[in-house]
């Protein structure tokens, strides 16, 4: 008896082959950048210790493998990913995978907490501002979010942390999780939302912006569709229009939109982990990078990538579930 | 100028242990945590991998040298070791230590840790292993109380070798489970992640790139010490946001120029914070101008003159580094002991170097231009790029092009010390408290080497300063080293191989509650037993 | 009053560049119970502008411009609150459109479109609105109707899709059906099944339907009386028989012609030229550009209109003349 597998699991498998040749590709790419850079570990690693003579550099390089020439460390460490291995860091020491993962949870959980929010609260006004079209709360949210779209991140952060934290005392100013706090399960789960608020919210602001405006405009254009004539026709309320009928269909440009940019959001997390100590990846790729740590930065790509397709697959999952047509094209 | 008469060490001879009793006196309150933010995360807990700050600030409290040290000339006190005696051919250094000092795993510490430690692991990897025990020739361990290091030839500063950065005493039952022969493996093992000393707090956790926790030893040696129950070191990778962490109370401390220099002014006028410069004098900050002395015209002594007469140092101070520090005089800053109290300052005038270049025949052209050089700046923040725009700005007014290039730090590294790619560039060094350890590799001929980092770049030669720097280093006593070191200074002057600029006192900011921390030359990098905050 | 639906006076413009474009001028007609009036016309007379007056359904975002009277069992409908218009929708006044393509929501199933207004208007809980889509499935013939309700429309076919918005319209038994164009996206043997299906459950159900086409053998079936409009206007209006075998209007008697020539949809090649759209029609009558018979006075002023036979009416200054052989 042939066994068969299921059309998503087929469709995710093909997926994923077609995306690893794409990440060698960006890895190959990124290893050259990284090499084509004057300075390498050895350097930075001796003058963070107060300087090095040229034989005590030498002999590090060595240690590091970083004395081989290019391509060879380029093959040995690809050779290392096939097997799980990613390395040490060069600068901590740590196992690269050890290093990168005891990251992902942090970035993971801002990134998506972000991105959910700014969809579910992009999604909400956009559709309030597509229903009240033309009206002036539809301007003055056209305004904000024109707004909020061209405030530096940066700004918006501190702007945020003085406000709810210094002056209202509200919410800590940053941190994954209250230091030394002796909490039950739930007071754990409890501490680290009240640590995420600020960040993920300062980051969605700008995601909130452009996913209104997206919004707002696809709802004009589904409004416009003779099924919601249709709809109205068998007399649906104008909520049920709007936030049923037309929302469900203006829905997939968005989700894709966030689907796509899931990489921006891990770029964009640097600056927004650095203001608020968060211990997400964003941070540690920063760090890697004046360092020359490439082995962490290596490692960093490889599992944000792994990280990308993941997100992009469940993306694909949610547009399967909004738009039945989909999983049969 | 604070006196600089240094302690021999045979004077701390007859120095008793400290009691319990004042131990209680050191603690005003007891308990609670200090938490405290760098501008980055350690990459290790132990010096034993690197010696940058981010790990001296936290392996210092849990780490500790055979010997304490107090003020800033850093005088050895007892410590580990409760006294010692010198041979009078000061080759023979005979230790006896404290007894009933346990590891935090509760295993005895003893003289066999001492020798094993410093064999195995810092003399062959710490980074300063060589400098300090390279003269070593045995180490005996008579009894478990004793050790006995005895040397090739007299090494005055050889009592500064037990600082808890260069020389952290190390366990050598977990040692002995690690394969010493290797370099990556030792650097990279438990004494680096999870840490088992001897000092005042203990390693507790680590939520990397969030926190480090550090925990009372309640078995430290010192009873009643330490006063705090935790040190926290939180990241905060944002200047901004640390300093408002600071002013709202959520840490206590900002140390070693992690504050800043925007929000210095501001935090002098709060009574609620204390802004200090003091703390660091062990590690003599200076920065100055490295020059390329390979490459004509800045060969010339009299064109490296030039750029320093082109500079006012007391612009660089009051515009660029917002009124911190103190013109430099010569190589070495003027807390450190060996300074040369009659080097004169360094002068400021236009004209007299407009002279000089035309003197050394660098002639100006009709546009007033006589040659152009490349300028590098240190990629350490908004400072010495401002740093670098002055400098072309007054060079420009003699005549001289200084064409800015910049990079990141790895960039950087390898266009200065490994290609040599620059005419002059800024550059920040520490001088240590002893001029062996951190002046001489950067003037002797045998530290010009490619690829080597922090020494002899420039590629300076002057048989007379290699002699001489050769001599101080063994000079049996310190009037002798002082004499030999002044006249090094007066070469280096003289001879100006780097454009002196500045002493940089690391600026430091805490909470007025927080008393304490200042100990000696490396206060920040000290063990904190005796720090407490006020409820 | 035995009147179900009274139209007076119905103006529809919608705002261009050039201020506000009539696409509907001063209509006026009434429905019976029971009835079944046909508008026929070209494209772009403006039919279904003034269909989708009725019951308040033109787009939005194009924002008409719209005055007279819509009554409804002598209720007013225009500028009725949305609330209470939507109420009206379903169970006073059902519509078809003309391509059921795009007329039903890709992204819920049949069953949920077709319980929704059960379950606003009719108050039927979820089992209840199924056990009564599954029997409207029936009533309109759609085979297998307990698996269709699972099934999204791009399951289905064409012809499908427009019985499935048949039920939906009858889901509520509405007083009024107006099916705008029922047939002309479909295949032209399904055409006939789908205007069957109409009259015969008009028949059974009694409702009046307003039958919007443009093919004169539908109306001819189907129809008890007729209106004939033209660039906007009414032309012409009265009972089927007396329409296609007397019309009054040129514009009638060339729609005629051409159907009885062709047999199809469309163009008319009796009368060069096409629909006017509204920022381009002459002043006087509309028709005079095509019109064979027009004269100097056509163009003086709009024809005003006249009574030219039982039940019949016609705006054209030269009706009573009678036809040509
Ligand atoms: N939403 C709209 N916006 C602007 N003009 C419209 C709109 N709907 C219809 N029109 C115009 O009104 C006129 C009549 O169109 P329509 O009612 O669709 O005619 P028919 O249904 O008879 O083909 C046409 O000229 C058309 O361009
Ligand atoms: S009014 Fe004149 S132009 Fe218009 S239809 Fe009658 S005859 Fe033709
Ligand atoms: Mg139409």
């Amino acid at each position: 008896m042939a066994f068969s597998i299921p059309p998503f699991l087929q469709f995710m498998f093909r997926r994923v082959l077609q995306i690893i040749p794409v990440v060698i590709a960006i890895a190959a790419l990124n290893f050259l950048l990284l090499s084509l850079a004057p300075g390498d570990a050895a350097d930075v690693i001796s003058a963070n210790n107060g300087g090095a003579s040229a034989e005590e550099v030498q002999a590090l390089r060595e240690s590091l493998g970083l004395d081989r020439p290019m391509i060879v460390q380029f093959f040995s460490y690809m050779g290392g990913v096939l097997t799980l291995d990613l390395g040490q860091s060069y600068v901590r020491g740590m196992p690269v995978l050890d290093l990168v993962m005891s990251r992902v949870p942090a970035t993971l959980l801002l990134m998506v907490t972000s991105l959910a929010l700014a969809v579910l609260a992009g999604i909400l006004l956009g559709i309030l501002s597509s229903t009240r079209y033309g009206s002036l709360l539809d301007r003055v949210m056209s305004i904000i979010s024109l707004l909020l779209y061209s405030t530096p991140h940066f700004w918006l952060a501190l702007m945020m942390i003085v406000f709810f934290s210094v002056h209202l005392g509200l919410l800590p100013s940053g941190n994954i999780a209250t230091i030394g706090g002796d909490f039950s399960f739930l007071g754990r789960v409890w501490d680290v939302f009240v640590h995420l608020i600020l960040p993920a919210v300062t980051m969605a602001m700008f995601y909130i912006a452009v996913y209104m405006r997206l919004m707002r405009s696809s709802m004009l254009e589904v409004l416009d569709l003779d099924y919601i004539t249709a709809a109205r026709a068998r007399g649906a309320s104008e909520k049920k229009i709007a936030y049923s009928h037309a929302a469900r269909n203006a829905l997939l440009p968005v989700v894709t939109l966030a689907g796509v940019q899931i990489g921006h959001a891990l770029g964009g997390s640097v600056l927004i982990e650095t203001v608020f100590g968060w211990p997400g990846l964003g941070r540690l790729v920063y760090e890697s990078l004046l360092e020359r740590d490439t082995n962490t930065l290596m490692g960093i790509l490889v599992v944000s990538s792994v990280l990308v397709i993941v997100v992009s697959l469940c993306i694909d999952l949610v547009c399967g579930l909004l738009d039945p047509r989909i999983v049969h094209k | 100028m604070k006196s600089a008469r240094y302690l021999g060490a045979a004077a701390t001879l007859a120095l008793i242990a400290t009691t319990a009793a004042q131990a209680q006196d050191a603690c005003p309150t007891k308990g609670g945590t200090l938490t405290f933010s760098y501008t980055a995360e350690p990459v290790a807990l132990s010096t034993l991998r690197t010696t940058a700050v981010t790990v001296s600030l936290m392996a210092g409290k849990i780490y500790e040298g055979l010997v304490s040290y107090e003020g800033p000339e850093m005088t050895p006190v007892p410590g580990l070791a409760e006294s010692w005696d010198i041979s009078e051919d000061g080759t023979v250094y005979t230790f006896h230590l404290r007894d009933g000092v346990k590891w935090h795993d509760g295993e005895p510490f003893t003289s066999a840790d001492v020798k094993f430690g410093i064999e195995n692991a810092i003399r062959p990897y710490h980074s300063r292993g060589k400098i300090f025990f390279g003269n070593v020739t045995s180490i005996e361990t008579p009894d478990p109380l004793t050790v006995i290091f005895t040397l090739a030839s007299p090494v005055e500063y050889f009592m500064q070798g037990f600082q808890m950065t260069s020389a952290p005493m190390l366990p050598k039952h977990i040692l002995e489970t690690l394969d010493v022969s290797d370099r990556q493996a030792l650097i990279n093992s438990s004494l680096t992640s999870e840490p088992i000393g001897t000092g005042p707090f203990k390693f507790k956790e680590w939520v990397h790139g969030d926190h480090i926790t550090l925990t009372r030893n309640p078995d430290y040696w010192q009873a009643g010490l330490p006063c705090l129950d935790n040190i926290v070191m939180r990241s905060i990778p944002d200047g901004v946001a640390r300093g408002i962490a600071l002013e709202n109370g959520e840490i206590d401390l900002l140390p070693m120029n992690s504050v800043l220099d925007s929000d210095i002014a501001r935090f002098e006028d709060m009574d609620s914070l204390e802004v200090s410069m003091r703390g660091d004098e062990g590690l003599g900050g200076i920065i100055w101008l490295d020059v390329n002395n390979r490459e004509e015209p800045l060969s010339d002594p009299m064109v490296r003159k030039a750029i320093s007469l082109s500079l006012d140092r007391e612009t660089i101070r009051d515009v660029i580094w917002y009124g911190y520090g103190v013109p430099a005089r010569g190589p070495l800053v003027s807390t450190n002991p060996f300074f040369n109290e009659k080097l004169p300052e360094l002068e400021f005038d236009l004209e007299k170097a407009a002279a000089l270049l035309d003197e050394a025949g660098y002639p100006a052209d009709a546009n007033g231009h006589r040659f152009t050089i490349t300028q590098r700046a240190l990629p350490n923040g908004e400072k010495f790029i401002r740093l670098a725009e002055y400098v072309r700005q007054q060079l420009g007014k003699v005549g001289i092009e200084a064409k800015i290039e910049t990079s990141d730090y790895a960039g950087w590294l390898k266009s200065v010390f490994t290609d040599y790619n620059y005419g002059i560039t800024s550059t920040s060094t520490d001088n240590r408290n002893d001029p062996t350890i951190g002046t001489g590799r950067r003037f002797h001929t045998k530290n010009i080497k490619v690829g080597a980092t922090f020494e002899n770049a420039g590629a300076y030669s002057n048989p007379e300063v290699d002699r001489l720097f050769d001599e101080g280093a063994v000079a049996p006593t310190r009037e002798a080293r002082k004499a030999i070191f002044d006249e090094v200074q007066e070469i280096l002057v003289d001879d100006m191989p780097v454009v002196y600029l500045l002493e940089i006192p690391r600026v430091s900011v805490w909470n007025a509650k927080v008393h304490g921390l200042i100990t000696n030359g490396i206060s920040f990098y000290d063990n904190w037993a005796k720090v407490y905050k006020e409820e | 009053m035995t009147s179900l639906l009274t139209v007076k006076s119905l103006c529809v413009g919608f705002p261009g560049k050039r201020g506000v474009l009539p696409a509907v001028e001063d209509l006026d007609f009434h429905i019976a119970p029971g009835e079944t009036l046909a508008i026929v016309g070209e494209s772009g007379s403006g039919k279904s502008t003034a269909a989708l007056s009725i019951p308040g359904l033109l787009s939005r975002s194009s924002r008409p411009v719209v005055s007279g009277s819509v009554r409804f069992e002598g209720q007013e409908m225009l500028n009725m609150p949305d609330r209470k218009l939507a109420r009206m929708r379903g169970p006073d006044v059902g519509m078809i459109f003309q391509d059921p393509s795009t007329s039903l929501n890709p992204v819920f199933t049949i069953g949920r479109q077709i319980c929704e207004p059960l379950r606003t208007h009719m108050g039927l809980d979820a089992r209840a609105a199924e056990a009564r889509a599954i029997e409207l499935l029936e009533l309109v013939k759609v085979s297998a109707p307990e698996q269709r309700l699972a099934q999204y429309p791009h399951n289905l076919s064409g012809g499908m899709r427009q019985r499935v918005m048949i039920a939906i319209a009858l889901a509520c038994s509405p007083r009024l059906l107006i099916a705008d164009e029922p047939t002309t996206a479909l295949d032209v043997t399904v055409q006939a099944q789908v205007l069957r299906l109409i009259s015969g459950l008009q028949k059974s159900l009694g409702m009046a339907v307003l039958l919007i086409t443009h093919d004169l053998g539908v109306v001819w079936e189907t129809a008890d009386r007729v209106i004939v409009m033209y660039a906007g206007r009414k032309v012409e209006e009265g009972p089927v028989r007396r329409i296609l075998s007397q019309p009054s209007h040129p514009y009638t008697e060339g729609l005629l012609r051409a159907a009885r020539k062709e047999g199809r949809d469309g163009f008319l090649t009796e009368i060069p030229g096409v629909v006017p759209p509204p920022h381009q029609r002459p002043p006087g009558c509309a028709f005079e550009p095509r019109c064979a018979r027009a004269i100097a006075a056509c163009r003086a002023a709009v024809p005003a209109i006249r009574s030219t036979g039982p039940g019949q009416v016609a705006a054209c200054i030269r009706a009573e003349e009678g036809q040509p052989a």
